[in-house]
């Protein structure tokens, strides 16, 4: 590994640094359900790509431009998702997790399949809002994907900061653990819980409108991520926000280092580390132990 | 929440699935025994825009324009939706061959249509394949049964490394992806580019799954080749011209997609795709047969037709013809009749069919208009040259297929 070049080092951490904010952004959306609410949201993929045909519709059809969508479009998808968890994903708390990971993941089909049937499979253009770049000497820095850096950071620092760090997360804490108790505070449990899965949506809707301008805007866009955001999660711990979003970065570059020493090895060195993790520490490596 | 709650759910889920894969449209009313072809393809998933819904439109088309009757039958059009799946494809080609279908057209991804082309010389029936690209089709994997109507992944390179080739483009790069269809592809454009006084640098493979392909691009991007070949799927293509632009490669780099269909064009928009030479079998803008039959479609369809769409008219009308001629349902006499009788409809001009099944036709060489060129939302391609029915394709090869003598 000594002997590659300087600058293909540095491009490949750098180009890891940027795939892994896409890991971060939407593990963390993941985690804050699972963490929360003990759901598995197989929905996220699919939530993402709705954040991304978001903001395409509404460039087209009301002119909303990128930056008006990166607010927009997250709140409709929280919208949408709130109202999944008030009418369906609510009757399934009490039974077995493998319900609510069936009723997710078929709202995920169908999102992808209504997405495939409306718009078809070739997907769409986004423009970028950001063209250009700057020479850094060992590579071209596209503005577009500094932002993507920059921006995922402030946001999974903030989403931190707000669950474990302020009021409002400690009840969502404490509701999440002790539902009962926390009621007979005069706190809304059910509205909190309804909050929280929107949130969780709204960030896989944000992830998905950063994303537009740099993929396709294509029904399948969420599938092939969720995948290996699902290996992040369980890498960072299930449900530990700092752990999903240290291991998302850490794997983005990890990924872009095997890329250069292994090509081949890129794809799966994600899933040997995740079962190199759930043999040696099977809640995670920032996961505590459930008893 | 025991294992028989468990039990139901997939059994339901089961049963929603295989509801979802056969569905058959009658095209008249049932009085003679129906004449029945079928449609097998990919009609809900990754590749739908390729082929799809928009196929059955086109074949149904030419049904009607056929009269809706042959043999004194009414002919009744099947459709099935294989998933992308090799296990249920062949299974439901089985069962339409096994109802009465004469023909099935279209099929693509490799691994069904090479099942379907094994299972149609098992039970003599015919199968002409459209949306598939596998050159072994006509290769190793020939058969008696099997016409490959449309194009071959050779044909779709051919245009490609031409195109980029008369402009200069001497030392190139691949980006392929990893499986059957990606290196196989990168190995015939190699064969051309070499044959026509080229270099290849090198090359990088990615995963069927991968999204983002900056890190390859970096790589073609420092190997300082003029061109860039890209041996991959439709879905990947865009992405790929679109992620080049973040880092400014086609300034000094050509683009070189070694295929391309409208809609892909339309999907990377022109701005992205501007300037992208390709071949094709097919343009709708192309002369006033072409555009008609476009504009029939869109009616239909709400979109315009591509290549594997417009030529699953003429492959029907050819199939339905030679059935009236031969006066039969004799599989193999059907074959020898459309073998011996040209090729002509609005898109093929005396077309022909090779001993080996591989239909030759004049390709197209098309580049994508320039924003500000186009005066429509499908308007975007120009006609830059052409390539003869003899060089478009690769030639018979006697030691791969033994048809070939």
């Amino acid at each position: 590994m000594l002997d590659l070049p300087a600058p293909a080092l540095f491009g490949q951490l750098l180009l890891g640094a940027i795939n892994g904010a896409f890991y971060a952004l939407l593990s963390l959306g993941l985690a804050v359900i699972f963490g929360l609410l003990h759901v598995v949201n197989f929905a996220h993929g699919a939530q993402y790509a709705l954040g991304a045909f978001c903001a395409y519709l509404l460039l087209k059809f009301a002119g909303v431009p990128y930056w008006g969508a990166l607010i927009l479009s997250p709140l409709i998808v929280g919208l949408l998702g709130s109202a999944f968890e008030r009418l369906f994903l609510r009757r399934l708390y009490d039974v077995d997790n493998i319900y609510q990971l069936l009723l997710t993941f078929s709202l995920a089909l169908i999102i992808e399949g209504t997405l495939r049937a409306l718009f078809g499979s070739s997907g769409f253009p986004y423009e970028n809002p950001l063209p250009g770049g700057i020479n850094l000497g060992f590579m071209f820095m596209p503005y577009y994907r500094a932002w993507v850096v920059a921006v995922s950071i402030v946001l999974c620092v903030a989403t931190w900061l707000v669950i474990e760090k302020t009021k409002l997360g400690s009840y969502l804490r404490a509701a999440t653990e002790r539902p009962d108790l926390v009621r007979t505070f005069g706190i809304n449990v059910p509205l909190m819980v309804t909050v929280t899965y929107g949130a969780g949506a709204a960030l896989a809707a944000f992830a998905g409108v950063l994303a537009a301008p740099i993929y396709q805007v294509n029904p399948g866009m969420g599938a092939n991520l969720l995948i290996i955001v699902f290996a992040v999660v369980v890498i960072g711990g299930m449900g530990s926000l700092m752990g999903s979003v240290v291991a998302g970065f850490g794997l983005g570059l990890l990924e872009g280092l095997t890329k250069l020493v292994y090509p081949t090895a890129s794809s799966t060195v994600i899933f040997v580390v995740m079962a190199l993790v759930l043999l040696l520490r099977p809640a995670g490596l920032a996961g505590r132990e459930v008893h | 929440m025991s294992g028989r709650h468990l039990g139901t759910t997939a059994a339901a889920l089961a049963l929603a699935l295989l509801s979802g894969t056969g569905t058959s449209v009658s095209v008249r009313a049932q009085d003679a025994k129906p004449f029945k072809i079928g449609h097998l393809s990919d009609l809900s998933g990754m590749v739908v825009d390729l082929s799809g819904p928009g196929t059955t439109t086109s074949m149904r088309m030419a049904v009607e324009d056929f009269g809706g009757k042959v043999l004194g039958r009414p002919i009744e059009l099947v459709t099935g939706d294989h998933l992308n799946k090799p296990d249920i494809g062949i299974s439901l080609a089985r069962k339409f061959y096994d109802e009465g279908v004469h023909a099935i057209f279209d099929v693509g991804i490799t691994s069904v249509a090479l099942g379907v082309q094994q299972l149609a010389r098992e039970k003599n029936r015919a199968v002409i394949f459209l949306s598939t690209s596998s050159a072994d089709l006509t290769g190793k994997n020939c058969s008696p049964n099997g016409i490959h109507w449309t194009y071959d992944n050779y044909s779709q390179a051919n245009g490609a490394v031409r195109g980029a080739q008369e402009r200069g483009g001497k030392s190139w790069y691949f980006l392929t992806v990893d499986y059957a269809f990606g290196v196989n592809s990168e190995r015939d454009a190699t064969a051309m580019v070499k044959a026509g006084g080229g270099s290849v640098i090198g090359s990088a493979r990615h995963p069927f799954e991968t999204t983002d392909f900056s890190s390859d691009l970096l790589k073609a991007q420092s190997s300082g080749a003029q061109v860039i070949g890209l041996a991959t799927t439709t879905v990947h293509i865009a992405n790929i011209v679109k992620q080049s632009d973040d880092f400014g490669i086609r300034a000094n780099q050509t683009i070189a997609p070694l295929s391309l269909t409208l809609h892909d064009v339309k999907a990377m928009g022109l701005k992205t795709a501007q300037g992208i030479v390709s071949s094709n079998p097919f343009y709708w803008d192309e002369n006033d047969q072409t555009r008609a039959f476009a504009k029939r479609y869109f009616e239909r369809f709400k979109k315009y037709p591509n290549e594997v769409q417009a030529s699953a008219y003429g492959a029907v009308m050819h199939y339905l013809n030679a059935v009236k001629a031969v006066g039969s349902e004799d599989t193999t006499a059907i074959l020898a009749k459309m073998k011996e009788t040209p090729i002509n409809d609005f898109m093929t001009k005396d077309g022909t069919i090779r001993v080996d099944g591989r239909v030759l036709r004049e390709l197209k060489v098309l580049q994508v208009k320039k924003p500000d060129e186009s005066k429509g939302e499908w308007d975007l391609y120009k006609i830059v040259g052409t390539i003869p029915a003899n060089e478009a394709f690769g030639p018979a090869d006697p030691s791969a297929c033994p048809l070939v003598k």
